[in-house]
C-alpha cells in the first residue's frame, strides 16, 4: 500500500477478501448481480466509517447485515417507484432476480437455490461464508434449532448438486446417476476466475 | 441424527467448503473487484468530511447528546438546516427539503406554519410533517448505531417503563395529597405480528401516563426529548416534593438516541396514545400515523376519551430474503430484569414473560441463585452487567467488569441502578463507559457471602475454574468468601 492510500491496510485487505464473498452472499440471498455489487460496495464504505473504532466486533457479520438491509431497501424503493408510475406489478418478487447469463458453477448453484424458501437461501448464504449454525442464529435472529432445520432442508433439496460434485472430486469416473444438472462443476472457466 | 445423516452433513459441508471460494471468484471477477476497490478508495477520501463522520465526532465530543450530534449530521447533509430557529423541527421534512418556510420568529403567536397540526376527523389540506424516515435511516446507516434491533426494542421498553412510573407517581401524589387511592397494575406488552394489510410489525403497549397533543407532536421532533425538563413536569414535581414522604419518579429518559432508534428497525411508526392528567382523568385518544404513501405523518384525534396508555407500533422492513426473525430473542438479549411486568407475544403465543425482580434472558443459564434482593444473581453459565435491568457491556480494560476474553461478566448477573454514582453509559446505553469495578466488586463480595452461606454446594471446583478463565476477579471474590466462611466456622 502506498503512503497516500486512504484505506487502512487491514481494511483494504478485508475488502479484497470479503467483497467477492459479500457479493456471493447477496446473490445467494436472492438479489441480482447489480444490486448485490452496489449494496456490497456501499456496505464496505459504511464499514469504513466505523473501522478501527472498536465498535464493530465482527466486521464480517456487520457488513453482511448492513449490505442485506441496503439491498432490501433498494428493492423496496424500486417497487414503490413502479407502483407510483402505475406500471403493472412486474413480478418484482425478491426471490426472482433476472437470470442474466450466470454461467458455470455459480449459475447452477443459483438455479438450485432459487427453488429454496427464502429463509433456507439466507441460511445457505451464511453457511457459504463459513458461519456456524449458532453464529447464523445470532446474526439472523433465529434459534439455533431453526437454523439447523433450515440447513437440513436445504441439504436435502440440494442433494443432486453436492452429491454429484462430491462424486467428481472423489475421482469417480462415473457420473453419480442423477440429472446432469450439476455436470459442469469445476470447469476451467471458473477455476481461472478464482485465481486471485 | 443417525449415521447416514451425519455422513450427509459432512459431505454437504465439505462441498460448501470446496466450492465457496470458487463461487465467490466467479460471481465477482477480478476486474470488477478492482473497480469496486477504486470506488471505495474514492469514498474514503471524501469520508473525512462526511456527514456520518461528523456525527461520530460530535458523539465523541459531547459524550451523550445524540440530539446535538444528529443536528450536526443534518447540517452536513443540508446546510439550510443550520438556519433552523427551532431545533424541534430537525426530524421534519423541512430539514431535508430546506427550511425556507420556517424562517419566522420562533414561537411567534404559537404559529406552527408548515408543521404538524392536530385535526379532527378530516385530513389536513397538505401533508404537515414528513418524517423522511428514509432520509433518517440513510443518515444513520453510516453510523455504528445502525442495524441493532436491540437498541430500538430497548428504547420502546424504557419509554414504556417511564410512562408507567409517571402514572404511578401521579397516583401516589393523589393518594398523599388528596387521599384518593386508585388501583394500578402497570403492564408492558410487546407483540410481533402482521397488520390487516399483511405488513409485519412489532409493537409495545403500556398502560402508563400516555401523551398529550404537545408531547406527541414533539415526539419525533427532538430525539430523546426529556420530559423531565419541561415546565409542566417541573411544576408537578415541585408539588411532589412537598409531600411527606416526597413522591419520587425514577426515570430512564435522559440523553440518548431516543425514538430516532425506532427507525433502525421500522419503516414506519404509528403511535396511539391517551394521556392521563394529574387529576387521574383520561383525555382524548390521539393517533400519529403515516399517510398512505408513508412519507407524511399526521395526528388525528381518534376518540374523545380513551384508556390511558401508549401503543407504539413499528412497521418493519418487509421481510427480505431474511424472512421474519423473531424479535423475542433480541429482547431476551437486552432485557434482564424488568421493572414492570412485561411480556412478549408472537402472534397469539406468549413467548417470554418478565416478572419484576426476576431475571430472565439469554445471558444466564443452569442454576441461578439470587442474592441481595435480586441485585446479584449467581449463575452456572453466562453472566452479565445490567443497568436498571438492561444488559450492558462494560467497555473497560481493567477491573472486575472487564474480562480477559473481552466479553462480559461471567458467573454472575449484576444489576446496577442507573443512579449509581460514577456510572456513565454510552449514547446507545449499551455500554458502561466509566469505571464501576469497585461498586460491582463490593456488591459481588456481599453477595458471595450470601451464596456460600446458602448454597455452598453449587460452588464446585469446576464452576470456579470455568469462572476464573473468563472473570478471574469474580472467582477470586467467591474464593475469598469461601475462605472467610471456613475461617469463621473452623
Amino acid at each position: 500500500m502506498s503512503l497516500t492510500d486512504p484505506l487502512p491496510d487491514r481494511f483494504a485487505a478485508f475488502c479484497r477478501r470479503d467483497l467477492p464473498r459479500l457479493v456471493r452472499h447477496l446473490r445467494m440471498s436472492g438479489y441480482d448481480q447489480d444490486l448485490a455489487e452496489d449494496a456490497a460496495q456501499e456496505a464496505m464504505i459504511a464499514l469504513l466509517e466505523v473501522w478501527g473504532t472498536g465498535r464493530v466486533a465482527d466486521p464480517g457479520a456487520w457488513v453482511r447485515c448492513v449490505a442485506g438491509r441496503k439491498a432490501a431497501a433498494a428493492v423496496r424503493r424500486e417497487r414503490r417507484l413502479r407502483e407510483l408510475h402505475g406500471q403493472a406489478a412486474l413480478e418484482l418478487e425478491l426471490s426472482v432476480p433476472a437470470d442474466h447469463g450466470d454461467e458455470g458453477a455459480i449459475g447452477t448453484t443459483l438455479r438450485y437455490l432459487r427453488v429454496l424458501p427464502p429463509m433456507q437461501r439466507w441460511v445457505m448464504a451464511w453457511l457459504y461464508d463459513g458461519y456456524k449454525s449458532a453464529e447464523i442464529a445470532e446474526h439472523t435472529g433465529q434459534t439455533p434449532a431453526t437454523v439447523r432445520s433450515h440447513i437440513r432442508h436445504a441439504r436435502r433439496s440440494l442433494r443432486p448438486l453436492w452429491e454429484a460434485e462430491n462424486a467428481e472430486t472423489a475421482g469417480d469416473t462415473e457420473r453419480a446417476g442423477n440429472t446432469g444438472n450439476a455436470g459442469h462443476a469445476g470447469n476451467a472457466e471458473s477455476k481461472e476466475a478464482d485465481g486471485r | 441424527m443417525n449415521e447416514s445423516d451425519l455422513a450427509d452433513a459432512a459431505a454437504f459441508e465439505g462441498w460448501i467448503r470446496r466450492t465457496a471460494d470458487q463461487l465467490a471468484g466467479t460471481v465477482l471477477p477480478e476486474e470488477r473487484l478492482t473497480e469496486m476497490m477504486t470506488a471505495i478508495r474514492a469514498a474514503a477520501e471524501k469520508q473525512a468530511g462526511s456527514a456520518g463522520h461528523a456525527f461520530e465526532q460530535v458523539l465523541e465530543r459531547t459524550g451523550t447528546d445524540t440530539f446535538v450530534a444528529f443536528r450536526a449530521l443534518v447540517s452536513r447533509v443540508n446546510p439550510e438546516a443550520s438556519r433552523a430557529r427551532r431545533p424541534a423541527d430537525l426530524y421534519g421534512v423541512q430539514v431535508f427539503d430546506g427550511l425556507a418556510q420556517d424562517e419566522g420568529r420562533p414561537g411567534a403567536g404559537g404559529q406552527r406554519r408548515g408543521h404538524l397540526t392536530v385535526v379532527r376527523d378530516e385530513p389536513p389540506p397538505a401533508p404537515d410533517l414528513r418524517l423522511a424516515s428514509t432520509a433518517v435511516a440513510d443518515l444513520l446507516m453510516g453510523t455504528h448505531l445502525y442495524g441493532d434491533r436491540g437498541v430500538a426494542l430497548r428504547e420502546l421498553y424504557q419509554n414504556a417503563v417511564d410512562a408507567c412510573r409517571y402514572r404511578r407517581a401521579r397516583y401516589e401524589y393523589l393518594a398523599r395529597a388528596r387521599g384518593v387511592t386508585r388501583a394500578y397494575d402497570p403492564e408492558i406488552t410487546f407483540t410481533q405480528g402482521r397488520d390487516d394489510a399483511g405488513r409485519p410489525f412489532v409493537e409495545c403497549v403500556d398502560n402508563g401516563v400516555g401523551m398529550g397533543e404537545e408531547e406527541l407532536r414533539n415526539l419525533f421532533s427532538r430525539a430523546g426529548a426529556r420530559f423531565v425538563e419541561s415546565a409542566g413536569f417541573r411544576a408537578e414535581s415541585a408539588n411532589w416534593q412537598r409531600c411527606v414522604p416526597p413522591v419520587v419518579l425514577h426515570h430512564n429518559s435522559r440523553f440518548g438516541i431516543g425514538v430516532l432508534s425506532y427507525f433502525m428497525l421500522a419503516e414506519e411508526v404509528e403511535v396511539t396514545t391517551c394521556p392521563m392528567d394529574r387529576h387521574g382523568e383520561s383525555g382524548p385518544e390521539l393517533r400519529l400515523a403515516a399517510d398512505g404513501r408513508g412519507s407524511a405523518y399526521r395526528i388525528v384525534r381518534a376518540r374523545e376519551r380513551g384508556e390511558p396508555g401508549t401503543r407504539v407500533r413499528l412497521l418493519l422492513d418487509e421481510p427480505t430474503a431474511c424472512g421474519e426473525p423473531s424479535l423475542a430473542a433480541a429482547l431476551d438479549r437486552v432485557l434482564g430484569i424488568a421493572a414492570v411486568p412485561t411480556s412478549f407475544r408472537h402472534g397469539d403465543d406468549v413467548t417470554s414473560v418478565w416478572t419484576p425482580g426476576e431475571f430472565r434472558g439469554a445471558r444466564a443459564a443452569g442454576w441461578t441463585v439470587p442474592c441481595l434482593g435480586g441485585r446479584v444473581l449467581w449463575c452456572e453459565d453466562g453472566g452479565a452487567l445490567l443497568v436498571d435491568g438492561l444488559v450492558t457491556e462494560a467497555e473497560l480494560d481493567r477491573g472486575l467488569a472487564a474480562d480477559p476474553a473481552g466479553g462480559t461478566l461471567r458467573g454472575a448477573v449484576v444489576d446496577l441502578p442507573a443512579t449509581t454514582p460514577g456510572l456513565v453509559l454510552s449514547v446507545d446505553r449499551r455500554r458502561v463507559v466509566s469505571e464501576v469495578s469497585a461498586t460491582v466488586e463490593a456488591l459481588l463480595s456481599q453477595a458471595a457471602g450470601e451464596l456460600v452461606a446458602a448454597r455452598a454446594e453449587l460452588v464446585t471446583a469446576t464452576w470456579l475454574e470455568r469462572t476464573e478463565r473468563q472473570s478471574p476477579a469474580v472467582a477470586a471474590v467467591v474464593r475469598d468468601a469461601l475462605a472467610r466462611r471456613s475461617g469463621t466456622s473452623g
